[in-house]
């Protein structure tokens, strides 16, 4: 049943089911879903390269602060403790746990610092406009999609809650800058992630 | 709404959209995605053995991560070893309910109900059951959204080890099935990656 002449380009296979569909125009905030399986095809993204760019910036920052800014400190019995989250890497390294500190360093530094990272260059290689790196710009994109599955900071926030309650009954605790800072980089993360669309970026990237 | 045209996939129509960027485009044999270069298949390939491996790896992880304790606490030269749901039954006896409840369910339901699911729809797959396609493709992407958070428990051991390092007066330090718990979870979600739910709709 092969068709030469389907116009592809203004097609689309539901990722879920493989159904295709034709694509129409969608007014802001719409949704398009697939008429068998229910699934999402696509949306309107209601972010731009600038907003997604600002708020990739404020992030990197907010992640700065999160990591060198004092976090929460502990109290037991007079013994009074101050945790930089940073330092909970190098806690890790120190005991002959090795592959749990790299896990540590992995989720909690290296992944999410590396998308920010990423998201950065290839943001700011389509706002700036200046030089065609298409080919570089792809090579970011499918790196960041790549990792994205593994960026868990939204579920280490709920961890660093249960560990504050299961510490509160033992223990005095208090949050500080960098606690904050990080529950302010959870809620941006969140928010770029369900308003940019990776399809608005690789069609960003061929429009380049 | 996106209207579609006399319900043909696909594959039927001779296409294939790009496992990584979504571009729908004409499909022949070792092509490249015409957009970023990956890849191009119609199905993910070996999806169905791969997800297998990956979820027998990590039913096999779920053994020792529940056996062994997740972490050990040394207080005042006491050692206490902690098993997960040793851990569970700690909080709920000393009534931290909410947290209790939260542990609970990211590590030890979730884990056994994305076992139970994957399972199910490879067994779906593999007779061909073409019933109730749509609750097996959302049943899909629940298990698919909720797998991570199982690596709560996880961070909470990296952060009590990282805390409490108070020489004699107490020190928390991970034990073994920390990382066989780990690494179950990051199984499950390359089972999960590796899964094809289209492959369920080919048999309608």
């Amino acid at each position: 049943m092969l068709q030469q002449n389907l116009p592809v380009d203004d097609m689309i296979a539901c990722h879920s089911c493989d159904l295709l569909h034709q694509r129409t125009a969608l007014v802001e905030g719409e949704k398009a879903w697939c008429s068998r399986c229910g699934s999402l095809l696509y949306r309107t993204s209601n972010n731009t390269i600038e907003m997604a760019l600002a708020l990739t910036i404020a992030s990197l920052l907010l992640f700065l602060f999160a990591q060198l800014l004092p976090f929460l400190s502990i109290n037991v019995e007079g013994n009074k403790t101050t945790i930089y989250l940073v330092s909970t890497i190098d806690t890790l390294s120190q005991l002959d746990n090795l592959l749990l500190g790299i896990a540590g360093a992995l989720f909690l530094v290296v992944i999410p610092l590396g998308v920010l990272l990423l998201d950065l260059l290839l943001l700011g290689a389509l706002y700036s406009n200046t030089r065609p790196l298409t080919q570089f710009a792809r090579q970011l994109l499918l790196l960041i999609g790549r990792l994205a599955p593994w960026n868990m900071l939204e579920i280490f926030l709920l961890g660093v809650l249960v560990t504050i309650v299961k510490l509160a009954s033992i223990a005095e605790i208090s949050l500080h800058q960098g606690f904050w800072a990080f529950v302010a980089l959870v809620m941006i993360n969140l928010f770029v992630s369900t308003t940019l669309e990776p399809e608005e970026l690789w069609q960003a990237i061929d429009k380049h | 709404m996106a209207g579609h045209r006399q319900a043909l996939t696909a594959m039927q129509a001779g296409l294939a959209s790009c496992h990584v960027c979504g571009k729908l485009q004409y499909s022949g044999a070792d092509q490249h995605c015409v957009r970023c270069g990956s890849r191009l298949f119609q199905r993910k390939p070996f999806s169905v053995q791969r997800s297998w491996a990956f979820l027998i790896t990590a039913l096999i992880l779920y053994v020792p991560a529940n056996l062994y304790p997740i972490m050990n606490t040394t207080s005042l030269g006491i050692t206490d070893e902690n098993t997960i749901i040793g851990g569970v039954i700690l909080l709920w006896s000393v009534k931290s309910y909410p947290v209790a409840v939260i542990i609970f369910i990211a590590s030890i339901v979730i884990p056994l109900l994305k076992f139970l699911v994957i399972s199910l729809l490879l067994f779906s797959i593999w007779k061909g059951h073409s019933i109730k396609l749509n609750q097996q493709t959302r049943l899909f992407r629940i298990i698919e959204y909720i797998g991570p958070w199982s690596m709560i428990d996880v961070f909470v051991v990296i952060l009590l080890v990282a805390l409490i390092q108070f020489g004699g007066i107490a020190t928390v330090l991970p034990g073994s099935a920390a990382m066989a718990f780990a690494g179950m979870v990051i199984a499950t979600m390359l089972s999960a990656l590796s899964f094809d739910t289209r492959l369920l709709w080919d048999s309608e």
